[in-house]
């Protein structure tokens, strides 16, 4: 039987945004919540290979450390099909970063999940964006670990992994237990989530079993403290200045690229290692 | 005296540009500089590296390393961050360096931080400023731990080309091979083509160009220009490029000195992965479209018309 956890981070909507100016975390309660695109992506791996019946039977545990709303992403898991949700939340998680989440994750696998085969984690949340916690938890683990694959193939006692990076397809192997982190792809690929009707949701929800534990049945220390204990921690978050006043033009083509080769030709020009005498305009000879 | 390591960016046997970008920051900031280049063949680096702006040159060479492996990889930029006593190691932005970061800065127990844009060293406090959710903010953190481990993203820093470095190669011993991950084959998506992330031009094409004629259309205005081609996600997820040419949040994010949009409405999630290019051109048919609040240069016009002009202007420029 083949154990896979999936991690999931329930993240904000990006048109919301609420962050705590005093602590300089996010304010996730108050946050609209949804399950990270790459998380779901890394659950929809799971769920086909436990669908495919080569594979023999697999247990699917969904984990998320994160505050008790998290509870939602997880609910949602069970509905699309995982066996076991399990959600870590402490106060003294709150503040986690990412190397801190990795830590209260592994710890959940080593002393709670000890068959773990398999781990599945999104390549990067769409919040954050750091694609740290997976490769982090591996090493943490001692296992071996892939990022940003696109396809999973389950063969004996270990996992070929198809994915692309930095301009190159490759096809891996890798022993079992491993870490693999799914990627984003093209909306029509392989790991495209699949849809819940909301009544599978609220379904869930009845069945009402998510695991909920704490820093002690975790077994971590009890001095356990996130905040203080993340080698990073956020100071401030602002809203960037990406507006350019730049120059919009409309009305003739011609006239359009003339002005543009008049103030930008050398730029161009220079871009392309090239030398612009001066610009000169068809209807001027 | 901050001490930072730089891990070269190496592509086929190439420096990459990265590497003097972040060695000339980290100059800047007063810091003792050393680079690791990792791989089959990489001693012949040696002085070109030196020039990037490095004083120390650890060389890590060995014919198991022809192939990228995280964890080997990661244990022999560990050995030269030990050997150097860096207080920070800093990776230019690449995939394979984002996979790599979190294993080393574990091994190190240092903190981890990836896509910086700025880093400031006062005394013994050290801050990193990032962006995140698609750029719309920016995060400025702080560092709780002795050592950093960092991903630059693309285009944050700029290479001086006043500084250089002494050479002073240090060969170390190849890390032991990693049997537990392995790489079976290797397929390149990209032979021949110009790297989107090193490129000093990037046309790209989006949904405006429709179809395979439009798309061969604007991608030879990219070869007119010597111009890396990349595209919007819709292209991608309408099959007409490739993913390895996605420009974005989740494809590749690339600060050349011309970006030009091409029929690209200007999403964030595009935005997030161009808006550090210098100078930004686009043309698209809607004047409402986004891609123009961050553009330097608009024309509203349809493509197909305006395309071939920009092909005739630039024939001028090369002839
Ligand atoms: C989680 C997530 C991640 C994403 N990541 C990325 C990413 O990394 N990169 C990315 O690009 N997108 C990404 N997207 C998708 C993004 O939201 C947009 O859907 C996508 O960028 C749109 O591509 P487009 O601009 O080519 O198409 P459209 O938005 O359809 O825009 C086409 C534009 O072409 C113009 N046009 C049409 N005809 C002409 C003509 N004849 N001449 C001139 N102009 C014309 C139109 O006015 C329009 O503005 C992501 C989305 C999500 C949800």
């Amino acid at each position: 039987m083949l154990h896979i956890i999936v991690c999931i981070k329930q993240v904000p909507m990006v048109s919301e945004l609420p962050w705590d100016p005093r602590t300089g975390t996010l304010k996730r309660e108050t946050a609209q919540g949804m399950m990270d695109p790459a998380a779901r992506r890394a659950l929809e791996a799971a769920l086909q290979i436990k669908a495919d019946r080569t594979s023999g039977p697999v247990r699917i545990t969904a984990v998320s450390m994160g505050p008790p709303m998290a509870e939602e992403v997880l609910y949602e898991a069970r509905a699309l099909g995982a066996d076991r949700g399990v959600l870590l939340t402490d106060p003294c998680m709150a503040g986690a970063d990412t190397c801190m989440t990795a830590v209260i994750l592994g710890k959940f696998i080593k002393n709670h999940c000890p068959d773990a085969g398999l781990i599945l984690c999104g390549s990067m949340s769409s919040d954050s964006e750091t694609a740290q916690v997976g490769p982090q938890l591996a090493e943490d683990l001692d296992i071996p670990a892939i990022g940003y694959a696109r396809r999973l193939e389950l063969l004996d006692g270990c996992i070929r992994v198809e994915r692309h990076v930095d301009d190159f397809l490759e096809l891996m192997e890798m022993d079992l237990p491993g870490l693999v982190t799914i990627d984003h792809a093209g909306e029509s690929d392989r790991y495209t989530p699949r849809y819940v009707a909301l009544g599978g949701v609220e379904a869930a929800f009845n069945t009402g079993n998510i695991q909920v534990m704490n820093r002690r049945a975790l077994g971590l220390d009890h001095a356990f403290n996130a905040l203080k204990h993340s080698p990073t921690k956020i100071m401030d978050v602002y809203s960037p200045v990406t507006e350019k006043k730049g120059r919009v033009l409309t009305g003739a083509v011609k006239k359009m690229v003339d002005t543009l080769f008049d103030d930008y030709g050398k730029i161009i020009s220079s871009a392309m290692g090239k030398d612009l005498k001066t610009h000169d305009h068809e209807e001027d000879k | 005296m901050t001490n930072i390591l730089v891990v070269a960016d190496i592509k086929q046997g190439e420096l990459k540009g990265s590497t003097a970008e972040l060695l000339s920051r980290a100059r800047a900031l007063g810091a003792d500089t050393a680079v690791v280049a990792v791989g089959a063949q990489v001693k012949d680096l040696a002085d070109q590296l030196a020039a990037a702006g490095s004083d120390t040159q650890y060389i890590v060479e060995d014919a198991s390393l022809e192939i990228f492996s995280a964890n080997p990889f990661a244990a022999a930029v560990v050995k030269a961050a030990n050997e150097f006593n860096a207080d920070m190691v800093w990776f230019g932005f690449s995939e394979t360096g984002k996979a790599v970061a979190p294993r080393v800065a574990v091994q190190l127990e240092a903190a981890c931080a990836t896509e910086i844009i700025d880093v400031t060293i006062d005394g013994d406090a050290v801050q990193i400023i990032r962006p995140a959710i698609a750029n719309k903010v920016l995060q400025k953190v702080k560092v709780n731990a002795p050592k950093l481990v960092a991903v630059v993203r693309a285009g944050a820093f700029e290479a001086d080309p006043e500084i250089a470095g002494k050479e002073n190669v240090v060969a170390l011993d190849p890390p032991e091979t990693d049997t537990r991950a392995k790489i079976k084959e290797l397929i390149s998506d990209a032979s021949g083509e110009i790297d989107l992330t090193d490129a000093d031009i990037v046309v790209s094409v989006g949904r405006g160009a429709r179809d395979q004629a439009g798309v061969d259309m604007v991608k030879d205005l990219a070869d007119d220009l010597a111009a890396g081609f990349g595209s919007s996600r819709a292209m991608v997820d309408a099959g007409l490029m490739a993913h390895n040419k996605q420009v974005g949040q989740t494809g590749k994010i690339v600060a050349p000195s011309l970006y030009i949009a091409v029929g690209i409405s200007g999403a964030i999630q595009h935005l997030a992965g161009m808006n550090g290019s210098k100078v930004i051109l686009a043309v698209n048919k809607d004047p409402e479209a986004p891609i123009f609040n961050v553009a330097d240069f608009g024309i509203v016009g349809d493509l197909f018309d305006v395309v071939p002009l920009l092909k005739e202007e630039i024939k001028k420029i090369r002839a």
